[in-house]
Formats: structure tokens, sequence, C-alpha cells
């Protein structure tokens, strides 16, 4: 079933730039230049029930933008979105009882309070019954370990425990749709597996439709079985995680050498070496050479101190698929 | 409307106030200060000639622009200006709960703490340190009532000034520019009362005047009976004006919302 459905979507921002100095100061009273940005451009979405989408681009492509409109937070400048039925900015309350929204870097807990007290504001917000709400926060401190804070006030809290209050926060109301807008900026990897197990469980037991935006590929390779790509406003991927990550087979092998010799390896599914003195960095195609066989080599003939492989981030991924284009298959 | 989810707003912003005990005490403490100042002022203009109705209406005038100006103390401007300037507005328009009613019933919250930490204990002080009478429990309740109406007429200017935050991004010098204003126009500065013909006809054209001044004269005794409908009826009529300009300014703030940094 269909829950999220966006239909040429568009939003557009006017930038307005002054002058130099005191005269464009003084100008920009009277007149000012503007360029229109178009922050969302001709954005079709189908989302449905119990799905994870990652929705990735760069900074500044629309996703946070496109989330603003889909919670109903912006209006649209045109096209139409429909969300469980309803316009979300014209109904923007009905709507946000069906939702819950995180804005990674905006906290919406209560900063001079105790956790205790944010969530106790939320059940009523969001109209939680007494025994409901006491239940979902047990469920949730199994898996989120809130009572380790429950009593201090949210600025004391440390951004791991804050995001994981956040996240608790929007799953209180058991939402239909959860929209979570970079929760795991910043995050070490033990919370990060928490947060994710958390999105995990709900996904599975409550078939909450999630709608992620990260940077991280391992959120999105271990969540997402569907990803959207925006670049500039538009978008230019939409459709399974595998066949787009499987398309760049690129990855990188990073080492560092003893000897400061330059390096000669001849095998095929190298594209590129760059080396400085004992730094070396090995671009190759894991379709045709796996990373234990390259290693194999390299280790026969090189002292290697120690190495790492790199898989390709999102940002290379998504500059790559604007330069280059996706071929149709 | 759910006035459950509301009031649990008014709750929470009450606790967030309380935080706040030391900030209580300065501002008290400032109140106090001003109050000396302007029985020293008084006094000296008292010496000099006659005032309407002596010295002790002037300083029971005052005690009483006190309490109004404690009791409806508002920030909106910042409390609105923060979250425009930092992008966070987006919390407060993801959750079920209108914009405007979010933000009266935070600051109603803060109001109560402010009636019970300041305003209260300068009614204290005067009639202790000042023999400022208080008025009898008919009238006490009157002035609740008016200056609950004229908590809400400050809501309303403060909440319609805060929508230029969304052009300016500036805060702080919009609160203090309709603090100003409002403090000069409304009686909190000085008595209405003395002010010649002319003049008080440009102030009883002002909605400023039903935001302090009205509540006073309930204080003061000065309002009584009929008096006092004639009031409360001046501040109703300011407040459905004020809630239409309110009202049309939040929805052409809204098609401003850019929404900082997202």
């Amino acid at each position: 079933m269909t829950l999220i459905e966006a239909e040429n979507l568009n939003k557009t921002f006017k930038v307005y730039s002054r002058g130099e100095g005191i005269r464009g100061y003084l100008k920009s009273f009277i007149s000012r230049d503007y360029r229109e940005v178009h922050a969302v451009e001709d954005l079709n979405l189908e989302i449905n029930e119990g799905e994870i989408i990652g929705y990735i681009g760069s900074n500044g492509a629309g996703k946070s933008t496109s989330v603003k409109m889909l919670t109903g937070i912006l209006e649209p400048s045109s096209g139409k979105i429909e969300v469980d039925g309803r316009d979300p900015h014209k109904e923007r309350k009905k709507n946000a009882m069906n939702i819950g929204v995180v804005f990674g870097q905006k906290t919406q807990l209560w900063w001079d309070l105790p956790v205790r007290e944010s969530f106790k504001l939320l059940k009523e917000i969001y109209e939680v019954s007494d025994e409901d709400y006491e239940e979902r926060i047990d469920e949730f401190d199994e898996v989120l370990q809130l009572s380790d804070f429950w009593d201090q006030p949210v600025r004391k809290l440390s951004l791991g425990q804050k995001m994981r209050c956040e996240l608790a926060a929007s799953f209180l109301h058991h939402p239909k749709i959860v929209y979570l807008d970079e929760p795991t900026i910043g995050l070490d990897v033990a919370v990060k597996e928490r947060i994710r197990d958390f999105i995990k469980k709900m996904n599975r037991e409550e078939e909450i439709t999630v709608m992620l935006t990260t940077h991280d590929i391992d959120d999105i390779e271990d969540l997402c079985e569907r990803i959207v790509v925006l670049d500039e406003g538009k978008k230019i991927y939409d459709g399974e995680l595998e066949s787009l990550v499987n398309r760049f087979s690129s990855r990188r092998l990073i080492m560092d050498t003893r000897s400061t010799e330059p390096i000669d390896l001849d095998l095929e599914g190298i594209q590129q070496i760059d080396q400085e003195d004992g730094h070396i960095e090995i671009v190759f195609d894991r379709e045709i050479i796996s990373a234990s066989d390259l290693m194999r080599e390299i280790l026969n003939s090189y002292d290697v101190l120690d190495f790492q492989i790199k898989e390709p981030d999102i940002e290379s991924v998504v500059k790559k698929i604007y330069n280059e284009g996706l071929e149709e298959e | 409307m759910n006035l459950k989810k509301y009031y649990a707003v008014a709750r929470n912003a009450f606790k967030q106030a309380t935080a706040y005990r030391l900030d209580a005490v300065t501002t008290l403490l400032s109140s106090v200060v001003f109050l000396v100042l302007y029985y020293a002022v008084w006094s000296a203009i008292d010496a000099s000639g006659t005032i309407e109705g002596g010295l002790g209406r002037v300083m029971t005038y005052l005690v009483a622009g006190q309490i109004v100006s404690n009791a409806a103390f508002l920030q909106t401007e910042q409390f609105i200006g923060y979250r425009v300037r930092q992008g966070t507005i987006v919390n407060e328009l993801k959750r079920p709960l209108s914009f405007i009613s979010h933000v009266y019933f935070h600051e109603l919250g803060w109001s109560v703490f402010n009636t019970l930490a300041k305003a209260l204990p300068i009614a204290v002080i005067g009639a202790v340190f000042l023999n400022i009478p208080l008025p009898d429990p008919l009238n006490a309740f009157y002035f609740a009532i008016s200056t609950f109406l004229a908590f809400n007429l400050v809501f309303l200017l403060a909440y319609t000034n805060s929508m230029l935050v969304f052009w300016t991004k500036v805060d702080w010098s919009l609160r203090m520019t309709r603090n100003t204003v409002t403090s000069l126009f409304s009686g909190v500065l000085f008595p209405l009362y003395l002010l010649p013909g002319g003049l008080e006809t440009v102030f009883n054209v002002l909605p400023f005047r039903a935001m302090a001044d009205a509540p006073i004269q309930i204080f003061t005794g000065q309002a009584t009976g009929s008096a006092v409908l004639k009031i409360f009826g001046l501040q109703i009529f300011w407040l459905v004006i004020l809630f239409v300009v309110a009202h049309f300014a939040w929805r052409k703030a809204k098609t401003k919302l850019t929404v900082q940094g997202g």
C-alpha cells in the first residue's frame, strides 16, 4: 500500500544577495537582488507501508527540504503530496499525530528539564495513554538503555545519549511513518549500532515506515533495501541499494609499507595507484580481483605495516552517478 | 482543542522557569530598585509642588504597575527568535499543536512563575515598606482578572512583534523596543492620570493603556463598580483586534519560513 506519494514536487527559495560595502548595505534597504534556488525540482516519490527508504545525496541536495515538505512543515512551491491520504501541510496537526521526526542536529527535547519530563510532555502532546506509555518506555529502555540517564537534564547528556532519546521520542506514539534526518551523525560505532537495531526492531515489529537521510554508508547497507538519491534537487536514482553499489565495484586499498621504492604491480583489475613514499593507495575493481587476492600478491613482495580497504562512500557514489549518469540496463 | 496537551506545555514551561530561580531574584531586586528610585524622584516633585492625589497615590499606582508588568513580563521575541535562527522551529511545527497556542501556553507557564516569584513579593514589599493599601478581596479578584487580560494583550503584541524575526533575524532589540514603548504608554513608567487632557487622548486611542493602566486603576480603587466592567470591555476590545492582527502576522510570516540550515 502506498503511504507517501509526491507528484512533481517543487520548492523554490529566493536568496537575496547584497552589494559590497556600505553602499551595497544601504542599497539593500531599497532594492535587493535575488536569485531563485530550486531546492527540490520535479520530485516524484512513492513509498510503501513498511519500507525503510535510504534518502541520500550530498549536502544541499534537497533532502531536508523535501523531508520538511513531506512532514508538512514547509509548503511546496508546486506539486502534490499525499501522506496516508492527507495533504500534510493543509492538515499539519492531523498528519503530525501519525508521524515521528528526528532532525539530527536540532534537538526536540527540553534543554533544562530531565529526560523524564520531556517524555511526559510528549506523552500528552501525542495523546499516549498511561499504560501504553509505561509499556513503551520499558520496551525502549531494553534497546536504547534510557534509564541510565532518565533523571538527568538534557543539557548534561552526551551526543549519543541525546540521540537515543530523540529516537525514542520519535517512535513513542506508534507513528505510521518516521522521518530520520541524519540520526547517526557524529556518533560512535557502538551507539550507531544500537540505533540501527532499534530502527530495525520498530520496522519489523510494528511495520513502521522509515525514511532515513544519512551520509553513512553503513546505515544504508544495514537498514535499507531501497534508496533514493537526490542531487541538486533532482532525483537521480530510485531503486535497490544492491544494484547501485554493484555498479560501483571500485574499492580503495590504503596501506603503509616499510620501503619507499616505487611499487610495481601488474595485475588485472587495478585501476589506479597513488604513492607517496611508503603510503600507497590502490584503486581496484573487486569484480575482477578480490581484495584477498590483491593482498596476497602484495604481501608476497612488500613489507606491509598497516592496511585498510575503503568502501565507496555515498558522496563519491553520488558524485559518480551525477558525473557519468546511470547507464540503462 | 485538546486542552490537556496545552496544559502540559504550560506546566513544563513553569518547571523550566523554576530552573531560573536566580534570575527571578535579580529581576525582583531590579523592581525594588526601581521603586526606591521612583520614590526618591516623586518625593522631590512632591516637595517642590503639588501632585494630584499626593505622593501616596503615585506610589500605589507605581507599585501596582510593577506587579502587573512582572506578571505579564514576556520574552516571546527571544523564544521565537531563537527557534527561527537555529532552525529548531521545525520541532514545534512537526508536532500536533497549533503554533500560536503552543507559544501562548509556554508563556502562560512562565507567567504563573513570574506572578508567584516576582509580582506577589512586590505586593508584599509595597504593603510592608511603602504602606501601599492593598485592594479588598473583591477588587483583588477583579484586579487578577484584569491582569490576566493584560497578560493576553502583551502576549498578542509580543507574538505579532516576534513575527518580524522572520525578516530581521534579530530578536533582542525587537523585545527591547516593544518593552520600552509599552512601559511608556501603558502607565508602568508614570501614572497616566497625571497626563494633561490633550496628551491623554493620544494614550486613549492606543492599546497600551489596556496592558497596565487598566488593572492598575482597579488596584488603586480609582475604578469601582461599573467602571470595572468598562475596563474589562476596553481590554476585550483590544484583545479581539490584536488577535486578528497576530493571526494575520503569523500567516504572513509562515510564507517567509525558510528554516535556516536546511
